[in-house]
C-alpha cells in the first residue's frame, strides 16, 4: 500500500531498514505503562524508570543520526492497525525527535524534585513516560495515518498529565482540551481518509498534482487537525486554560513540545504533502502562493493576538501560555512564507525549524523556572510576587538569558530564528512586492517588540521589587533543578553565539531534502548573522519596545482587563457551540415530538378501536353478572330442596322412631325373642340417623360449593372491570399504536417507490 | 465429508434440543445444566469453526433438510459470509453466557434460571437459523422464534417495566413479522419460489411483470427488518426493551439481536434482488438516510439521558445506524466496514452492559451521576468501560476505528463525503457523552457514595476477555477483513 514512496522528492537514495524507531517509541510506552502498575510509595524507582525511559529515547535518537544524515531510515510494520504502522526517519523529523528526547529528559529531572510537592506520582511519571512515547511516534512517522494514531495517543495521554490537580478548573480546562483534540483528530482522521481515497495512498510524499479539487478541503481539514494541537487562533483557546494548570514541567513539555508537534504536521502538509516534484503550472502556483499566504497571515494574526494577551495577564504561567501561542505563530509565519515561495522558500524553512528547536529551548526553560518560583512561594500571581532576584540568583539569571533568547536579544538563540524568519518575510515581500506582506513584516516587528514588553513585565513582576513578607524566606534549590537550569541557560547562549553551528549541520542539510534552491538558498549558505543588517532590525525592535513599554507601565496600559464579550471564546466558541447545541437538540426535540406525534395520533385510532372491545367486553361481563344472577338463584333454590329434604328425612327418622317405640310397647307385651328384633330395629334407626346426618351434611357442602363457586365469578367479575379499567389506564402503552404506524410508513415508502419508478 | 456433512443443521438443532432438555434437567439434575449450556455452546462454536475450514477449501455449500431438495425442501447455506455472522454469534453468546451465569443469580427468581436457559438456547438457535437459511419461509419461522423468545428473556425479570417494556416489544416485532410476511407473499405469488437462489433467478422476469408487487415487497421487507434491528425511526421499543431487561439479556438483546435482522436486510437484499430491483428505487438511499439520521439521533438522545443502561441503548440504535450505513452504501469498502461494525460492536455493546451490569450487581447504582468516582472502587469494571467507549468513539487501537475508517472509506469511493461528516460528528457525539463517564469515574475529586459489594472473579474474567478481544480487532484486524473481502466480493 506504501510502496509508492516516491523517491525523487527525496534526495538521497540511501534507504536504511532497521527496527530501531520503533523501539524508540515502543520502549518509553511500555515502561510507562508498566510503571502505572507499580506501588504509589516507590518514588525513586519511578523515577529512575521514567528518566531510564528519557535517557533510552535520547540514546535511541542519537544513534539515528549517522543514518538520517546520509539518507532515511524506514521501517514498516505490516498490518499493524488495518494500514500498517510505518516509520520513516529523515533529518527534518530526526531534529523534532531530537529536541522531543533532549528536552523531555531535561523536563524529567526537573520533575524530581518538583513532583516532591505533588500528589500521585505514579500517574505523573506513568503518563509521562507513554506521552514521550506518543510524541515521539508523531515525528518519526512515515505516513499520516501512522502520524494520526499517535496524534491521538498523545492527545489522550497529555489530558492526563493537565488535569493531575483534579480540581474543578484543571477539569474544566482539561475537558475542553480533550474535546477540541478529539474534534481537531477526527478533522485530522478525515483528511487523511480523503487523501488516501483520493491518492490511494497515506504517505506523508509530495502528492499535490494527484489532489485535484478536493486539495482546499483537505488542506484545511490537516490545518484544523493540526492546529488545535499547535495552538493557531481561533483554535488556540485550551492552551491559555490548560497550560497554567498543568504541574510546571508538564506544562513546559506542553508548552515547548506537544504544540511542536501541531507545527510539525503543518510543516508536513504544506510544504512536504503540498509540494510537487515537477514544476508548477501558473494556476497551481498561483493555488500555492494563496495557501502559504493564507497560512502566513493565520501565523501573523496568531503571534500578534498571543502577545496583546500575553502583556495583559497576570498570572505568570497564563503570559507563559499566551507567549507560545504567539510563537507558534512565528513558527506557523515562517512556513506560511516557505510554502507562498514555492521552491525558493528556504529561508521560511530554515527560519521556521530554527525557530521550533529554539522556542522547545527557552519555553520549556521559562517554564521550570517559572516552576521553580512556584515550587517554592506557590504563587502565580505578579502582584504577589516580587524581589525573587535576591532570594533565587540563579533562577532570576537563567530566566533573563531564556527571555534574553525569547526576545531576540543578539547573542542568544532566540536572535538566530528570528533573524531567519523575518529575513524570509523579506524576502518574499521583495518578490511579490505586496502590501499584505510589507504590513506582515510590520506586524512581525511590532509583535517582536511587545514580546520584549511582556517579558519586561513577568521579570519585573517576580524577580525585581521588594519581596513580600509573606515569602520572605530561605530557598534553597535542590542540585536536579540548578543543573536543568543551567543547562537551558548553556544552551539558549551556546546557539545564540554560534548560530551558524546549527544552521550548517542540521538545517541546511534538511532544507536540502525538500530541494530548495534559488538566491534564498545561496544566502542561507553563507548567513552572517551578526552584520549590522540583521543587528539593525533588532534595534528597530528593542527601540519600539521601550517607547511602548515606558508609557504603558506609567500608565497602566497593561493592567488592562479586556471584557469578557471581547474574548476568542465569546465571539467564535460560544455562539457555534451554543447554537450548535440548541439547533441540534431544537432538532431532536422535533424528530423526537413528531415521531411521539405520529404515534399518538395512531394512539387515538387505536383507542377508538379498543373502546369497541371494551363494549363487548361490558357485553360479555353482563352476561357473567346475569349468569351469577341465575347462579345465586340456583343455589337458593337447590337451599331450598335441601330444607326440603331434610324435613322428609326428618320425618321418616321420627317414624322410625315411633315404629321403635312401637316395638319396644310390644316387645313389653311380647316375648323376649321379640326384643332383639326391637334392638336390631334400634340399630337401623340409628344407622337410619346417621345416613340422614350424612346426607345431611353432603348437602350442606354442596350449597357451599355453589355459594363459592358464586363467590369465584363475582370476585372475577371484579377483576375483569379492575382489568378493563386498567386498560382504560394504559392504553397508549399498549402500544396498538405502533401497527398503525408501520403499517403507514410502509405505504408511505411504496408510494414513494412507486413514483421514483414510473 | 460423513458426519461432518450435516454440521450445518446440527448447528441449530443443538439449540433447540437443548432448549427442550433444560427444564427437565433443571428439575432432576440442576447442576448440570450451565455445563450442558456451555458444552452446548462451545461445541456450536466448534461445528462452525469446521465449516469455517471446510469453506475456505471447497467454498459454499448446501444443506438440504431431510433430503428434500429446494424449491420445496429447506435448504441451509453456509459461505463465508454466514460463517462470519456464525462466528460473531456463538463466541459472543458463549461469553455472555459465562457471564450470565454469576449474574442471573442476583436479577432472577432461582426457579426462573432452567427457563431462562431454555430462552436463551431458543434465542441463540433461532439467530443461527436465521444466519444460516437459504429460505424465507423457514427465515420467517426462525425470526418468530427469535422474535418471542427475546420478548420472554425480558419480560423473565417479572418487574412492571420489564413487562411494559417487553410487550412494547413484542407488539411491534409482530407488526414487524407481520410486514415479512406480507412480502414474503408477494414475492410467492409472484415468483413462485422462496429459496433465495430461485428467488434471484426468476425476480430478474418478474420484475418487468410485477414491478409494484415487488417493490411493495421491498418496502415491507425495509419496515419488517427496520422494525426489528431498531433503524430509526422505528426504534421506539428499544430504549425501553433493552434498558430494563436483566444485563446478560441486554447485553443479548443490543450485542446480537438487532445485528442478525441487520444481517438477513443485508442477505436479502444482495442475495435475494437482483440489481436490477435496486437499480430503479432508491432503496439503498432510503436505507442509508435513515442510517445516518439513526446515527446522529441515536447519540442525541444517548446525551439525554440520565439512567446508564438507557444511554447505552440509545447508543445501539445510533451504531446500527452505522451498519445500515454500510448496507446502503452499496459499496465493498462499506458493506465490509458495516459488517465488521457488526462484529465490533456486538463486542463493545454487549462488554458495556455487562460493565453496566457489573456496576449494578456491586453497587446498585443505574444513573449516570451517581457513578463519579466509581473507577477508585471498580477499576477494572471502568476500565473496561473506558475501552468500550474507546471503541465507541472510534479511537485509535480500538475496532470502531477499523469500522468507521472502512465505511468512510466506502463513502468517499462513493463520492459522498457528506456522509463521512456524518460519521465523524456522529463520533464526537459519542465522544461527549462516553467521556464525562470515564473521566468523572476515575478523575472525579470526591469518594465514591455507595457501597460496594466485591465482584466475582467470573464476571472480571468476561470483562477482561471483552477488552482484550476489543484490542485485538483494533490492532490484529486483517485476518477478519480478508475474510470479509472474500465473503462480499461476489456481490460487486
Amino acid at each position: 500500500m506504501f510502496a509508492a514512496a516516491s523517491g525523487h522528492s527525496f534526495a538521497s537514495p540511501e534507504v536504511y531498514q532497521s527496527a530501531l524507531p520503533l523501539w524508540v517509541i515502543l520502549v518509553p510506552i511500555l515502561l510507562g505503562t508498566g510503571l502505572y502498575f507499580l506501588k504509589e510509595e516507590w518514588t525513586k524507582v519511578l523515577k529512575a524508570i521514567s528518566l531510564a525511559a528519557s535517557f533510552f529515547a535520547l540514546a535511541g535518537v542519537m544513534l539515528l543520526f549517522p543514518m538520517v544524515i546520509s539518507g532515511q531510515v524506514c521501517f514498516d510494520l505490516i498490518d499493524f492497525m488495518q494500514m500498517g504502522l510505518f516509520f520513516r526517519i529523515d533529518l527534518i523529523g530526526w531534529i523534532f525527535a531530537l529536541i522531543i528526547a533532549l528536552v523531555w529528559t531535561l523536563a524529567t529531572v526537573f520533575s524530581f524534585a518538583y513532583m516532591d510537592y505533588e500528589h500521585n506520582l505514579r500517574r505523573y511519571y506513568s503518563l509521562l513516560t507513554i506521552t514521550l512515547g506518543a510524541t515521539l511516534g508523531v515525528v518519526l512517522a512515515g505516513d499520516f495515518f501512522t502520524l494520526f494514531l499517535f496524534f491521538e495517543m498523545m492527545t489522550l495521554s497529555s489530558f492526563i498529565l493537565v488535569i493531575h490537580e483534579q480540581d474543578s478548573e484543571a477539569m474544566k480546562a482539561g475537558m475542553l482540551y480533550l474535546y477540541l483534540g478529539i474534534g481537531g483528530g477526527l478533522c485530522l482522521l478525515f483528511a487523511v481518509m480523503m487523501l488516501f481515497s483520493i491518492t490511494g495512498s497515506v504517505d506523508i510524499a509530495p502528492a499535490f498534482n494527484l489532489l485535484g479539487g478536493q486539495r482546499t478541503i483537505i488542506f484545511i481539514c490537516f490545518l484544523i487537525g493540526f492546529g488545535v494541537k499547535a495552538g493557531l487562533v481561533p483554535l488556540h483557546i485550551w492552551l491559555p486554560q490548560a497550560h497554567p494548570v498543568a504541574p510546571s514541567p508538564a506544562s513546559a513539555l506542553l508548552s515547548g513540545i506537544l504544540i511542536k508537534s501541531g507545527a510539525y504536521g503543518i510543516l508536513r502538509v504544506s510544504l512536504v504533502l503540498f509540494s510537487s516534484p515537477d514544476g508548477l503550472s501558473d494556476a497551481e502556483a498561483s493555488y500555492i502562493f494563496n495557501l502559504g499566504n493564507s497560512l502566513m497571515w493565520i501565523g501573523i494574526i496568531t503571534m500578534f493576538l498571543g502577545a496583546v494577551m500575553a502583556i495583559l495577564q497576570s498570572n505568570m504561567k497564563r503570559i507563559l501560555a499566551y507567549s507560545s501561542v504567539s510563537q507558534i505563530g512565528y513558527i506557523a509565519a515562517a512556513i506560511g512564507a516557505a510554502t507562498l515561495m514555492n521552491r525558493e522558500g528556504g529561508m521560511g524553512f530554515a527560519g521556521a525549524v530554527y525557530h521550533v528547536i529554539n522556542h522547545a529551548f527557552f519555553k520549556a526553560g521559562l517554564f521550570m523556572m517559572v516552576g521553580t518560583v512556584f515550587m517554592f512561594t506557590r504563587e502565580l500571581e505578579l502582584p504577589r510576587l516580587g524581589g525573587m532576584f535576591k532570594k533565587m540568583p540563579l533562577v532570576g539569571i537563567t530566566f533573563l538569558i531564556a527571555a534574553f533568547g525569547i526576545t531576540g536579544i543578539p547573542g542568544f538563540n532566540g536572535y538566530a530564528s528570528k533573524t531567519l524568519i523575518h529575513d524570509a518575510l523579506l524576502v518574499a515581500m521583495e518578490h511579490y512586492e505586496l502590501f499584505s506582506i510589507e504590513l506582515a513584516e510590520k506586524i512581525f516587528v511590532l509583535t517582536s517588540a511587545l514580546t520584549i514588553c511582556y517579558f519586561i513585565k513577568i521579570f519585573r513582576g517576580v524577580f525585581l521589587g521588594p519581596v513580600p513578607e509573606k515569602l520572605d524566606l530561605e530557598y534553597r534549590l535542590p542540585v536536579s533543578v540548578q543543573a536543568v537550569l543551567v543547562s537551558f541557560a548553556l544552551v539558549i547562549t551556546g546557539i545564540g553565539l554560534f548560530p551558524n553551528f546549527v544552521l550548517e549541520k542540521i538545517i541546511i542539510p534538511a532544507a536540502s531534502i525538500l530541494h530548495y534552491e534559488g538566491p534564498a538558498m545561496e544566502h542561507l549558505h553563507h548567513f552572517h548573522f551578526f552584520e549590522w543588517h540583521p543587528l539593525e532590525a533588532m534595534f528597530i525592535v528593542i527601540a519600539l519596545a521601550l517607547i511602548i513599554y515606558i508609557p504603558g507601565a506609567w500608565r497602566g496600559w497593561f493592567e488592562w482587563k479586556p471584557p469578557w464579550w471581547l474574548s476568542i471564546y465569546a465571539i467564535i466558541y460560544k455562539p457555534v457551540t451554543e447554537k450548535l447545541v440548541a439547533a441540534a437538540c431544537r432538532m431532536g426535540v422535533l424528530v423526537d415530538s413528531s415521531v411521539d406525534n405520529a404515534y399518538n395520533r395512531s394512539g387515538s385510532y387505536a383507542r377508538e378501536l379498543c373502546s369497541y372491545v371494551v363494549d363487548i367486553d361490558r357485553g360479555i361481563d353482563k352476561f357473567y353478572a346475569s349468569s351469577g344472577k341465575a347462579a345465586r338463584k340456583l343455589a337458593d333454590r337447590s337451599a331450598e330442596m335441601d330444607s326440603g329434604l331434610d324435613h322428609l328425612y326428618e320425618k321418616s327418622g321420627e317414624a322410625a322412631r315411633k315404629l321403635a317405640d312401637r316395638s319396644a310397647e310390644m316387645d313389653s307385651a311380647l316375648d323376649e325373642t321379640y326384643r332383639k328384633t326391637g334392638r336390631a330395629a334400634q340399630k337401623l334407626a340409628r344407622q337410619t340417623t346417621d345416613l340422614d346426618k350424612v346426607l345431611n351434611k353432603v348437602y350442606d357442602q354442596a350449597g357451599q360449593k355453589t355459594r363459592e363457586e358464586m363467590e369465584k365469578m363475582l370476585a372475577e367479575k371484579k377483576n375483569k372491570e379492575d382489568r378493563r379499567e386498567r386498560r382504560k389506564w394504559n392504553i397508549k402503552n399498549l402500544s396498538f399504536d405502533n401497527l398503525l404506524l408501520v403499517l403507514v410508513l410502509a405505504v408511505v415508502l411504496f408510494i414513494i417507490f412507486y413514483f421514483s419508478r414510473f | 465429508m460423513g458426519p461432518l456433512e450435516h454440521l450445518p443443521v446440527l448447528m441449530v438443532v443443538i439449540f433447540f434440543c437443548g432448549a427442550f432438555l433444560m427444564p427437565l434437567l433443571f428439575r432432576w439434575a440442576r447442576p448440570i445444566c450451565a455445563p450442558l449450556m456451555v458444552a452446548i455452546l462451545a461445541a456450536a462454536l466448534v461445528m462452525a469453526i469446521i465449516i469455517l475450514q471446510s469453506v475456505y477449501q471447497l467454498g459454499p455449500q448446501l444443506y438440504h433438510l431431510g433430503g428434500w431438495p429446494p424449491p420445496w425442501g429447506i435448504e441451509l447455506k453456509v459461505d463465508l459470509l454466514r460463517v462470519y455472522m456464525l462466528l460473531v454469534l456463538f463466541v459472543i453468546s458463549l461469553w455472555i453466557f459465562i457471564y450470565a451465569l454469576r449474574d442471573l443469580g442476583n436479577e432472577l427468581k432461582e426457579e426462573l434460571i432452567g427457563w431462562y436457559y431454555t430462552l436463551y438456547a431458543l434465542l441463540v438457535g433461532s439467530m443461527a437459523g436465521i444466519a444460516l437459511t437459504n429460505d424465507l419461509f423457514n427465515l420467517f419461522v426462525m425470526m418468530e422464534i427469535c422474535a418471542i423468545t427475546a420478548c420472554a428473556i425480558i419480560s423473565i425479570k417479572e418487574d412492571r417495566e420489564c413487562l411494559e417494556a417487553s410487550f412494547k416489544y413484542l407488539i411491534l416485532s409482530a407488526m414487524g413479522t407481520g410486514c415479512f410476511l406480507l412480502g414474503v407473499a408477494m414475492l410467492y405469488m409472484a415468483t413462485g419460489y422462496l429459496n433465495y437462489d430461485y428467488l434471484h433467478g426468476s425476480l430478474v422476469e418478474a420484475i418487468a411483470l410485477y414491478p409494484r408487487n415487488l417493490l411493495l415487497a421491498a418496502a415491507l421487507f425495509i419496515v419488517a427488518f427496520g422494525t426489528k434491528a431498531a433503524l430509526f425511526p422505528l426504534h421506539v421499543w428499544l430504549p425501553d426493551a433493552h434498558a430494563s431487561a436483566p444485563s446478560p439479556s441486554s447485553a443479548m438483546l443490543s450485542g446480537l439481536v438487532i445485528k442478525i435482522y441487520a444481517f438477513a436486510l443485508l442477505i436479502v437484499f444482495y442475495e435475494v434482488f437482483p440489481a436490477e430491483m435496486l437499480q430503479g428505487v432508491p432503496l439503498n438511499e432510503i436505507i442509508l438516510w435513515l442510517g445516518s439520521l439513526g446515527a446522529m439521533f441515536g447519540s442525541i438522545y444517548a446525551m439525554l439521558q440520565t439512567d446508564l443502561k438507557k444511554m447505552l441503548a440509545f447508543s445501539s440504535i445510533g451504531q446500527i445506524g452505522y451498519i445500515f450505513m454500510g448496507i446502503g452504501f452499496n459499496h465493498e469498502m462499506a458493506l465490509i466496514g458495516g459488517l465488521y461494525h457488526v462484529g465490533v460492536h456486538a463486542v463493545t455493546k454487549a462488554m458495556l452492559f455487562m460493565a453496566a451490569g457489573v456496576i449494578i450487581y456491586a453497587t446498585g447504582v443505574r444513573k449516570i451521576s451517581d457513578m463519579d468516582g466509581i473507577g477508585r472502587n471498580l477499576p477494572l469494571t471502568m476500565a473496561a468501560f473506558a475501552v468500550g467507549s474507546a471503541s465507541m468513539i472510534g479511537l485509535p487501537g480500538t475496532g470502531g476505528l477499523i469500522s468507521k475508517w472502512y465505511l468512510s472509506l466506502g463513502a468517499l469511493e462513493m463520492g459522498r463525503p457528506f456522509f463521512v461528516i456524518i460519521i465523524l460528528i456522529s463520533s464526537l457525539l459519542n465522544a461527549v457523552y462516553y467521556m464525562p463517564i470515564v473521566i468523572n469515574a476515575f478523575l472525579y475529586h470526591g469518594e465514591f457514595q455507595f457501597r460496594v459489594k466485591p465482584v466475582p472473579r467470573v464476571m472480571l474474567a468476561t470483562l477482561i476477555f471483552g477488552m482484550i478481544v476489543i484490542i485485538i480487532s483494533g490492532v490484529f484486524s486483517r485476518p477478519a477483513v480478508v475474510l470479509l473481502e472474500d465473503a462480499v466480493s461476489r456481490f460487486f
